[in-house]
């Protein structure tokens, strides 16, 4: 495996990183952009992601300078119109055969044959989609790199989803025949393709470190299956206390042991990179803190769907009585798509908002100074400006 | 100070584009423009009318420095410069903000909106090409491939499957089977299949939930549900309603239908988005989609079943009934959006119907029996 060593960063400079946006400014941009998505009937989420993205982008410091997010909705839009034609097509196909095959086994119904042959169906039809699904992760970031800009410099990234798609999916096959032990090893290898294809400028990203280093972030998440193991071993025959205990401590475990190994893979990733062979990153993000964000931020937005759902539903209920006319049926839908909006906007200042906040916070970079003599590289079309990522509806909101 | 007044001038970071080098400029307010000079040297300045400078959208407020941007249509995706101009905020920027006309402006590039019009028209052509012309047409072809055998079976998969959604998901079997009723059933559809208009073997059964309704699954599978004969005004309305089902079997209708179906799944939902909005917008459309694909086949169910009624001397007066009741219950919706043609226009077609001699499709006694199947 070839050893990109990380260069010595003992003596640079530290340039602290900061997201200045408030809970405030991105609940009311949530709400606003949620709310013309409702009236557009879903058009405008286009440009919603885009406003979103260009705040966080524009409120996101490194030193005395912000980051820049220059695509627009109307592009994401038009990516959009030609990725479904093209996953229509390819989903009327996989369909057809899927059903073809399928009817295969609803000759003999009411056996358990049957029922099992219709989950490795039902699999086979993600299955499908999980090529395409990779393909748009890949142009998903090419994209937003190729949007993003620092000083007025481009990121951008090579045009290289073919290699990641039949890497992926080796990886995916491997880890799923290793029962997940060699987890880490997709995490780093796929992550490191993306690095390694990345640029600032004409300054190109690499990927160092080991993927053996990841293994030791798993621990909390393997006791956590350890446990639940358990749970079964001792509670197979009947059901006791005791197992309940264990599957309830096993599960959590498990859960936050999930998000431990995604925060410190993701820094340990992160330390590792290096621009240019000169500039450097540290981050640094609590587990603990994230955590925390996750469940204050999650009863926040329980506790704010509780009140708003149930008023809504007590003034329907005393208003409509139980045969609700056309008219009503409209109000409710509306105030029901609104509450949603408002549950996203809630979320977006409750957890996005900290989260950023902590995790761009602990993350410095080294030696920034260096950066300087980065050129400017040309502009990149995007491609599908991430169509397919929209129309699949993978990755986060931003 | 007045905002007639040019303020003093700022010291402000600059990017060339070129490379990530800060540079520090001195902005100076000119009459129509701002003047940006190098520190480097006295001699190196630019003026940038103020018609051109942009300011980037949804900016924090926190911050006290404001990026702007300069209009330069060409390749660039924001119709920009790469250079950007950083400048603090203060009397500087709010100058410009009073006088640059297009601050906030977003320029489109040219012909955007023609190739954004063209891109919806071959996309939405696609797509309905895909979902009324192909995908129905490849559903009818494989539908003819499969034989009877094997369509009695799915259709039986398919009762099960509708039973265990009528029963809220609870797998409580529905299925009503007094002996009497069970006779009287069978009589109803001897004698509308005796003519032998029918090929398939009729398996028909009643299950007892309320809605007014009765439908066809592939192979011959009718169902029939309790509300139907609660409301029924007589043996002939349920006649009525079975013979035009029975023209759906024929027809291979609900093979066609569940092809069609199993082959535009998640094409509608993923063109039109799970985000909030889209899911409503994608369940209404999906209904127009099946109605405009069924409504033809039900006008041919009305023909064949009317037709089925005259060879088995049942009066047609009982589905024309059948139509006004459901008039009367309010249930009348635009036809684009209705699975069945217009009520009116079918109660019409069957009112149309020369007379012929009938006799009651049940006697009363059977009659009575069949409405008591669920007790």
């Amino acid at each position: 495996m070839s050893g990109i060593s990380t260069p010595d960063f003992s003596t640079a400079g530290r340039t602290a990183v900061k997201f200045l946006g408030t809970k405030d400014e991105i609940f009311k941009l949530g709400l606003r952009t949620g709310a013309l998505t409702i009236v557009t009937l879903g058009i405008y989420r286009f440009w919603a992601k885009t406003r979103l993205r260009r705040h966080i982008w524009s409120a996101t410091d490194v030193g005395k300078d912000s980051f820049e997010y220059t695509g627009t909705g109307m592009e994401k839009f038009m990516g959009f119109l030609v990725a479904i034609v093209v996953l229509a097509v390819y989903l009327a196909v996989v369909n057809g055969i899927l059903f073809a095959i399928g009817l295969q086994f609803v000759a003999e119904p009411s056996n358990e044959a049957e029922i099992a042959a219709q989950g490795v169906l039902i699999f086979a039809n993600a299955l499908a989609l999980l090529p395409l699904t990779y393909f748009a992760q890949y142009r998903s970031m090419r994209y937003k790199l190729a949007r993003t800009r620092f000083r007025g410099i481009r990121f951008g990234m090579e045009s290289a989803a073919g290699g990641y798609v039949w890497r992926a999916l080796g990886l995916t096959l491997l880890t799923a025949l290793s029962l997940g032990t060699l987890w880490p090893l997709m995490s780093f290898r796929l992550d490191k393709y993306m690095t390694d294809r990345a640029y600032y400028g004409d300054g190109r990203f690499a990927q160092s470190g080991k993927w053996t280093a990841l293994y030791r972030f798993m621990i909390p998440f393997g006791i956590g299956l350890v446990l639940l193991v358990l749970a079964g071993v001792v509670g197979g025959a009947d059901g006791n206390g005791f197992a309940a205990l264990l599957a309830f401590a096993g599960g959590l475990t498990f859960y936050f042991g999930l998000i431990y190994y995604q925060v410190r893979t993701t820094a340990y990733l992160t330390s590792h990179r290096v621009l240019d062979g000169k500039v450097g990153f540290d981050a640094n993000p609590s587990v603990g803190s994230i955590i925390g964000i996750i469940i204050g931020g999650g009863l926040v937005v329980a506790l704010a769907a509780a009140v708003y759902f149930g008023i809504g539903a007590a003034i329907v209920s005393a208003t409509a009585g139980p045969f609700p006319g056309p008219v009503m049926l409209v109000v409710i839908v509306v105030v029901y798509l609104f509450g949603l909006v408002l549950m996203g906007a809630v979320a977006l200042a409750f957890i996005t908002q900290p989260m950023l906040f902590h995790v761009l916070g602990s993350t410095q970079v080294l030696n920034i100074e260096a950066a300087e003599a980065i050129r400017q590289r040309a502009a990149d079309k995007g491609a599908d400006a991430e169509g397919f990522a929209d129309a699949l509806d993978i990755g986060s909101a931003f | 100070m007045s905002a007639d007044m040019a303020p003093l001038p700022v010291i402000a970071g600059f990017f060339d584009g070129q490379t990530a080098r800060r540079h520090e400029v001195t902005v100076t307010a000119l009459a129509d423009a701002i003047r940006l000079t190098l520190d480097a040297g006295p001699d190196a300045h630019r003026d940038i009318p103020l018609a051109l400078l942009r300011r980037g959208g949804d900016q924090p407020r926190q911050g006290d420095q404001v990026v702007l941007q300069f209009l330069e249509t060409g390749t660039d995706e924001l119709q920009r410069e790469p250079a950007r101009l950083v400048l603090p905020v203060g009397e500087m920027l709010d100058w410009i903000t009073a006088r640059a006309p297009d601050l906030a402006r977003r320029d489109v590039p040219k012909k955007t909106y023609m190739r954004l019009a063209k891109l919806a028209v071959f996309a939405s052509a696609s797509l309905a090409a895909l979902l009324l012309v192909i995908i129905p047409g490849l559903a009818s072809v494989l539908a003819d491939t499969i034989s009877r055998e094997r369509e009695v079976s799915i259709g039986k998969t398919a009762v099960r499957q509708i039973e265990y959604l009528l029963s809220g998901f609870s797998a409580v079997d529905l299925t009503c089977d007094t002996p009497k009723g069970r006779i009287a059933l069978d009589q109803l559809l001897a004698r509308l299949t005796e003519s032998g208009m029918v090929t398939y073997k009729i398996e028909a059964q009643v299950m007892n939930h309320e809605m007014v309704n009765a439908f066809a699954a592939p192979g011959g599978q009718v169902v029939i549900l309790r509300g139907l004969l609660d409301k029924a005004d007589g043996p002939d309305e349920v006649a009525g309603v079975l013979a035009h089902e029975l023209g759906h079997v024929e027809a291979r209708d609900p093979l066609r239908e569940a092809f069609r179906a199993a082959g535009s799944a998640g094409i509608l939902s993923m063109a039109l988005g799970d985000a909030t909005g889209g899911t409503v917008t994608a369940i209404l459309a999906e209904q127009m989609l099946s109605s405009s694909y069924t409504r033809k086949a039900e006008a041919q169910a009305d023909s064949f079943g009317l037709d089925l009624l005259r060879a088995a001397k049942v009066s047609p007066k009982g589905l024309e009934r059948f139509f006004d009741r459901i008039a009367e219950m309010g249930g009348e919706v635009p036809e684009f959006i209705s699975s069945h043609p217009q009520t009116q226009g079918r109660r019409d077609k069957a009112a149309a119907v020369t007379g012929y001699d009938a006799t009651a499709a049940l006697s009363d006694e059977d009659w009575q029996a069949l409405k008591d199947i669920c007790d």
